[in-house]
């Protein structure tokens, strides 16, 4: 008897708790579950929708430009600005991404509703907390010098959903060259030459794919700018990539083989300016065909991608 | 006077006490340690595997050191063993991309009307939670001789579907 | 009371082990219905073939601007029609990834029209095409007809 009594106490017990603490329960079930959606929601209308703005008489996706009419935030980059959507998912616009970082701060309640971070309760707007960072390495990205991290922190014991996208981030600007074609500079066919217009505000990345080596001893030696010589890392740093790797730092004389690659970041202080410099890179056992006086970085210029991650962290 | 039943009373407020500290304890720490659920963390795996092949064919050439369709185009159609590639380029590229996943690659193509699948990258058994991605592209004469593969075409164009399957240690 | 706890008391014990029985069958149900709904609702995230469908489509532009340039490469050492090589050679294409779908149980089909004005002139050469594409994998069909590809500026 006694026992019967306590079991239906129990019962009675448990029956309260989840009647008046349903957090508890909800919490494991479907709370994490819209959170996971609004996660997932989040990470694939920003890496792949190119966005959308209208007023009343015009619409494209370019809503980086028109930002006091946007009707979706998506940060792809977009080709042809008319068409709803975009050849190429995952590949993230600069400009996009830095009017986002702008939106977040500047009115971060219609950030918070064109993205849909809200769930809605008894007809109120309840804000889910969220974190949306682009990480290189592990290290979040700089863009215009500010860090592209938008939103807060996670209090401690708090359930979270988080989607991990990889996507390609414009970073800046770069000029790819085929080294087998680049111009020498007059007189010396080991001397590659490059003409940069200033000013720039950004740094000048020039990539250099594919050598004429013309004997065992290919190597890097030495970059002048405007015939000063200028020093590795303090004025510019330079990386190799061979066939099957990644870009890393390269230190002369380390050999270069035909399929290599050379990146050469140069510092923007250096051309401030507004005039035309001649970047000059000197190599050992490397020659040039091109004849012509100089080969131009601004008539080759492209966007710089470079793979990183997206994180959208919501809770 | 009988008053065992006030021990009794403080015994079982202590024990119900407890009970409600260890269920607070339990479900405040197994959030914190596992903030998804599985089914979150399958979407996130094959959302993974899309993201590395989408990366991959869309990337102009000078971001990656060579895209989806330069890195097959040089395949020399030989079978892969355990650890030994036959499309080394993908498989380091991959293995930057994915980071701390493990990850095959098979690859089939129509040949005269019949499905050929062949495995690229092997990089063990993949476990029951794996995820697969799948993503076509397009050969040409032109895209094997500048990757200097061993591909035949029957006609101009070999479509080919390349297949990732990832999964967690 | 007294006579009820006298000597019966196993109808008391069969009564609580019901008690029991019922509370933890209720316990349960509620664990197992939370998991069903996650499984499901997240479940449908997956379920819904949208990597394909892109896929499908963005090869299908891709291809059709080769297959266009082919064509009239192919037109000058043939005496076919730039139409006709064009229509050959998609069909290749739809074969081969028909085909290649088909492998993993799902249905795609690209046609080209001939007889509605696919193909749209400009100084004889291809710029426009429309290709019809549908797909089925048995829990969602998709159709865009037509897809209007330009193929050349």
């Amino acid at each position: 008897m006694d026992f019967l009594l306590g079991v239906s106490l129990v019962l009675i017990a448990v029956g309260f708790t989840v009647q008046f603490v349903p957090s508890i329960f909800l919490s494991g079930s479907a709370g994490e579950d819209k959170l996971g959606y609004a996660a997932y929601r989040t990470s694939c209308i920003l890496a792949e929708d190119p966005g959308w703005w209208s007023n009343n008489s015009e619409n494209d996706t370019s809503w980086e430009y028109h930002t006091e009419n946007v009707q979706r935030i998506g940060l792809a980059m977009d080709d042809d600005i008319k068409s709803r959507l975009t050849e190429t998912p995952n590949m993230i616009s600069k400009d996009k991404l830095i009017q986002f970082k702008e939106l977040s701060r500047s009115n971060e309640n219609e950030f918070i509703r064109k993205l849909g971070l809200f769930d809605s309760i008894n007809g109120k707007q309840m804000n889910y907390g969220y974190n949306i960072s682009f990480l290189r390495d592990g290290q979040p990205v700089i863009l215009n010098n500010s860090t592209m991290v938008i939103g807060g922190s996670l209090g401690l014991g708090q359930n979270m959903a988080k989607m991990t996208r990889i996507v390609l981030l414009e970073t800046g600007n770069i000029s790819v060259f085929d080294g087998r074609y680049l111009n020498r500079y007059a007189g010396n066919e080991n001397i590659a030459n490059i003409s940069i217009i200033g000013p720039v505000t950004e740094n000048i990345t020039i990539q250099i794919t594919n050598f004429n080596t013309s004997g065992p001893n290919a190597a890097f030696t030495s970059a002048s700018l405007d015939d000063s010589i200028l020093l590795q890392s303090g004025n510019y740093t330079i990386q190799k990539r061979s066939l099957y790797g990644n870009f890393d730092p390269y230190v002369s004389p380390d050999g270069i083989l035909d399929n290599d690659s050379l990146m050469i970041d140069l510092n923007s202080s250096l051309i401030s300016s507004n005039t035309s410099y001649q970047l000059k890179l000197t190599f050992e056992d490397i020659s040039f065909s091109g004849s012509s006086h100089f080969s131009s970085y601004n008539d080759n210029i492209e966007k710089r991608y470079e793979p990183a991650l997206l994180v959208v962290e919501v809770w | 006077m009988d008053d065992k039943a006030q021990l009794q009373t403080l015994e079982g407020l202590g024990a119900a006490l407890l009970i409600t500290m260890t269920i607070l304890f339990i479900t405040q720490s197994s959030t914190v340690m596992t903030p998804q659920n599985e089914m979150m963390l399958d979407v996130q795996l094959e959302q993974m595997a899309y993201d590395a092949l989408t990366l991959m064919d869309v990337a102009p050439s000078y971001a990656i050191a060579a895209n989806l369709t330069e890195c097959v185009s040089g395949w020399n159609m030989e079978d892969a063993t355990m650890g030994e590639s036959t499309l080394p380029l993908l498989d380091s590229e991959l293995s930057t991309l994915l980071q701390g996943l493990l990850y095959n690659v098979d690859i089939s193509y129509v040949q005269n009307g019949n499905l050929i699948t062949n495995n690229t990258i092997l990089h063990g058994h993949p476990t029951e939670d794996a995820a697969v991605a799948r993503r076509t592209i397009m050969l040409t004469n032109h895209t094997v001789a500048a990757a200097n593969g061993n591909w035949s075409l029957a006609s101009g164009l070999q479509m080919v579907e390349v297949r990732l399957t990832v999964w967690q240690i | 009371m007294a006579d009820l706890t006298d000597n019966t008391s196993g109808q008391l014990i069969i009564l609580s082990g019901f008690v029991l029985c019922f509370s933890l069958v209720a316990l349960a149900m509620l664990v197992n219905q939370t998991m069903i709904s996650g499984y499901h609702s997240s479940n449908a995230v997956l379920e819904f073939p949208k990597h394909q469908i892109r896929d499908i489509t963005s090869q299908t532009r891709e291809s059709c601007v080769y297959i266009t340039e082919l064509a009239i490469e192919l037109n000058q050492s043939n005496n076919k029609s730039i139409e006709e090589n064009y229509h050959l050679l998609f069909k290749d294409y739809a074969e081969q990834m028909a085909t290649l779908y088909a492998g993993h149980g799902e249905e795609v089909t690209l046609s080209s029209p001939i007889d509605n004005g696919s193909i749209t002139n400009n100084n004889l050469n291809i710029s426009t095409v429309w290709v019809n594409i549908t797909y089925n994998n048995g829990m969602t069909y998709y159709s865009s007809e037509p897809e209007i590809i330009e193929v050349r500026a």
